[in-house]
């Protein structure tokens, strides 16, 4: 191994045998190369061919790159001093020990470990699970391997918005064109996670029941229209998508909820009461809320249900009800 | 029956050995590889349910296995069914079996074979409660019959039940496995049952079940052979055309069963615990029992409260069209909608 400053044009960086990094943020890491340079030299292993590959160091590579830097500082192996599998535990070891790597790192650290490297599964979940921070569990292994599926443009929004592995499965589960259009839907909204999940499962069902394409479906409720209203703030954005998703995947329990709420706008209670019913209609008990802190509050309420009562309200309110 | 197609490996408990049953299943299961183990429950089930459903254990059941059915939780009605485990597992597939939940860690096919023992334990409880009327079956864990030509357990089964004079066992099934079942002497107490499904719901979610016309025709052998029999419209799935598909399998069954000998029809809607759904999904993905319209409720998702109303209302009169004098009763149902299904509001 020797310490060397090599052209960066001279490094074959499209040769990502070892790579984990995904998506880097370079802007930081550029500012403090142009401030002080490379402080840390990158790892190269030198090949049969005579070209060099990156082993550590490819954000550093990059940011050179970009900065037009003709030359950096590397530590230079030659094959016979560093295996494949040697030069990826590097890196590996380098990254997990600095940094927390994103879900598609991880996807790249065990796709690379099982198809490149020929680790078998059951060692993977054994090592190589645990030093990333991960249970040792093959059902994880499996969740990482299914990131396959995604889309490069889907694999940058999974990792930019930091969607949890669950969500980035779900969509995994799409088609690649599916994937796309989902794209354009998602780039304009940050859901939570069980949101999103809430989200991708109306959708699927709802193609699946109608017998139609996810496009189909994006484009026949106008959920694209939905949130790309610059003037509606995100979090609207994911109830409005919800609301809508909700009403066709659900149209009986929705339209329900909607009559509902119309019987009790039409007890005219005090702004502090609240009839609560069960969102989905199984218990048939009610329960009126109400706060209250002075007797003549109390009488409001008194008389705005005898009131009600009087004009049969209540009444309609329970044999809707019942049905 | 020899080299049975049913299973490719046999796991034998050691403590299996002294019982006769287990003889008795291995002389019809020639030419399956078999083992015999210290501990079944050492045993590594493989992933793949498909693939567990072909190894059989053959083991002494060690707990309790006679108890009151599973449904009886709160706020759920039960009809106050008793079970006896006699297995687990099943060769039928079907896409909304909530085994694959359940036995979701040991999906290998199991059969207890220390039945003597466990039917002794059923006629202690029995015998100590003379002013109680029991109604056991054996179709929680497992299909009645599935196995009854390897086990040969339902003439044991009915012979047993035939001498006990408070309880009345029924065979749940799906197959038209009967043959052992016609000669027995019964004296009444034992009814055979069949889940039924429109054919087109058994094509599509009922993988590995005998036809629909197969069951009935079992049905009808069984009336022939004085038993009285059961139907289960269990699980009932509601999708666009399902009156027609339904009512048409009632008027089938009052075409092969007269009304008489009908012991009971019970009514269930599709309900399943809500981690099922992701079990199923990766299993069968093309099916498409998850697309009603379902809400949680007791523990398990259930079809809205008025679409499941309006199946069991269609139900009942589609069967009391044919005769008035049945009265299907719910399965697993909630209190409010048992309720009101009894009161006739529905």
């Amino acid at each position: 191994m020797i310490l060397q400053y090599i052209q960066t044009n001279q490094i074959n960086v499209a040769d990502d045998s070892f790579r984990i990094t995904f998506a880097p943020g370079l802007e930081e890491l550029k500012n403090s190369i142009k401030n002080v340079g490379v402080i840390n030299p990158i790892t190269l292993r030198h090949t049969q061919e005579g070209t060099y590959q990156v082993v550590t160091g490819f954000k550093r590579l990059l940011a050179c790159q970009e900065l037009n830097r003709q030359t950096i500082p590397a530590l230079i192996y030659e094959p016979h001093d560093l295996s494949p599998m040697q030069a990826f535990l590097y890196n590996l070891h380098d990254n997990v020990f600095t940094r927390q790597l994103n879900i598609v790192e991880r996807f790249n650290v065990c796709t690379k470990l099982i198809k490149t490297f020929a680790v078998t599964e059951e060692e993977v979940v054994r090592n190589y699970m645990p030093l990333m921070g991960e249970e040792p569990s093959y059902k994880i292994l499996h969740q990482f391997l299914a990131l396959q599926q995604l889309i490069e443009p889907m694999k940058q929004h999974v990792v930019e918005k930091g969607f949890a592995i669950s969500s980035a499965n779900r969509i995994a589960e799409f088609t690649p064109s599916t994937q796309a259009s989902l794209l354009d839907v998602l780039k304009h909204v940050s859901p939570s996670t069980s949101k999103l999940n809430e989200l991708l499962t109306l959708i699927r069902e709802i193609a699946a029941r109608d017998g139609t394409s996810v496009e189909e479906i994006l484009q026949r409720y106008q959920l694209l229209t939905i949130v790309a209203d610059p003037t509606v703030a995100a979090p609207e954005k994911v109830a409005a998508l919800r609301q809508t998703l909700r009403s066709v995947r659900l149209p009986h329990l929705t339209e329900r909820q909607r009559q509902l709420t119309s019987l009790i706008a039409g007890l005219q209670l005090p702004q502090m009461a609240k009839l609560v019913a069960d969102p989905y209609f199984e218990d048939p008990k009610l329960k009126l809320e109400y706060q209250f802190s002075a007797p003549e509050e109390l009488t409001a309420l008194v008389s705005k249900i005898q009131e009600a009562f009087d004009k049969q309200h209540w009444h309609k309110i329970f044999e809707w009800y019942r049905v | 029956m020899k080299g049975d197609a049913t299973f490719d490996q046999v796991w034998i408990d050691k403590s299996a050995l002294m019982y006769p049953a287990t003889q008795f299943i291995m002389d019809r299961l020639e030419g399956v590889a078999v083992d015999v183990v210290d501990d079944v429950h050492s045993l590594k089930h493989p992933a793949d349910i498909a693939k567990a459903k072909r190894q059989l254990i053959l083991t002494p059941h060690k707990g309790v296995a006679f108890k009151a059915c599973q449904g009886m939780c709160e706020g759920v009605v039960c009809c106050g069914y008793y079970t006896i485990d006699l297995g687990q597992g099943c060769p039928c597939d079907c896409t909304y079996c909530i085994l694959q939940h359940y036995i979701a860690n040991n999906p290998m096919v199991t059969v207890y074979v220390n039945i003597e023992e466990i039917l002794s334990s059923v006629r202690n409880h029995i015998e100590a409660r003379p002013e109680q009327d029991f109604r056991i079956g054996t179709g929680e864990l497992s299909d009645s019959l599935a196995y009854d030509h390897i086990t040969n357990y339902s003439k044991v089964i009915v012979n047993f039940f035939a001498a006990q004079k408070n309880a009345t066992f029924e065979f749940k099934t799906k197959t038209a496995n009967i043959k052992n079942l016609v000669g027995l002497k019964h004296n009444g107490h034992t009814v055979v049952s069949w889940s039924l499904n429109p054919q087109k719901l058994i094509d599509r979610e009922e993988k590995n079940s005998a036809y629909l016309v197969d069951r009935l025709k079992a049905a009808r052998t069984c009336v022939k052979a004085g038993y009285r029999v059961g139907f289960h419209f269990d699980p009932m799935i509601n999708y666009e055309g399902w009156e027609e598909d339904y009512s048409d399998v009632v008027n089938m069954l009052f075409e092969y069963i007269p009304a008489s000998n009908i012991a009971w029809i019970s009514l269930g809607a599709l309900r399943f615990p809500p981690s099922l759904k992701s079990v199923v999904q990766k299993r069968f993905p093309e099916t498409k029992i998850f697309t009603g319209e379902f809400i949680p409720a007791n523990g398990k998702m259930r079809y809205f409260r008025p679409i499941r109303e309006e199946m069991y209302r269609k139900m009942r009169s589609w069967i009391n069209q044919r005769a008035t004098f049945i009265k299907p009763y719910l399965c697993m149902e909630t209190a409010a909608v048992n309720q009101n299904y009894l009161q006739n509001n529905l």
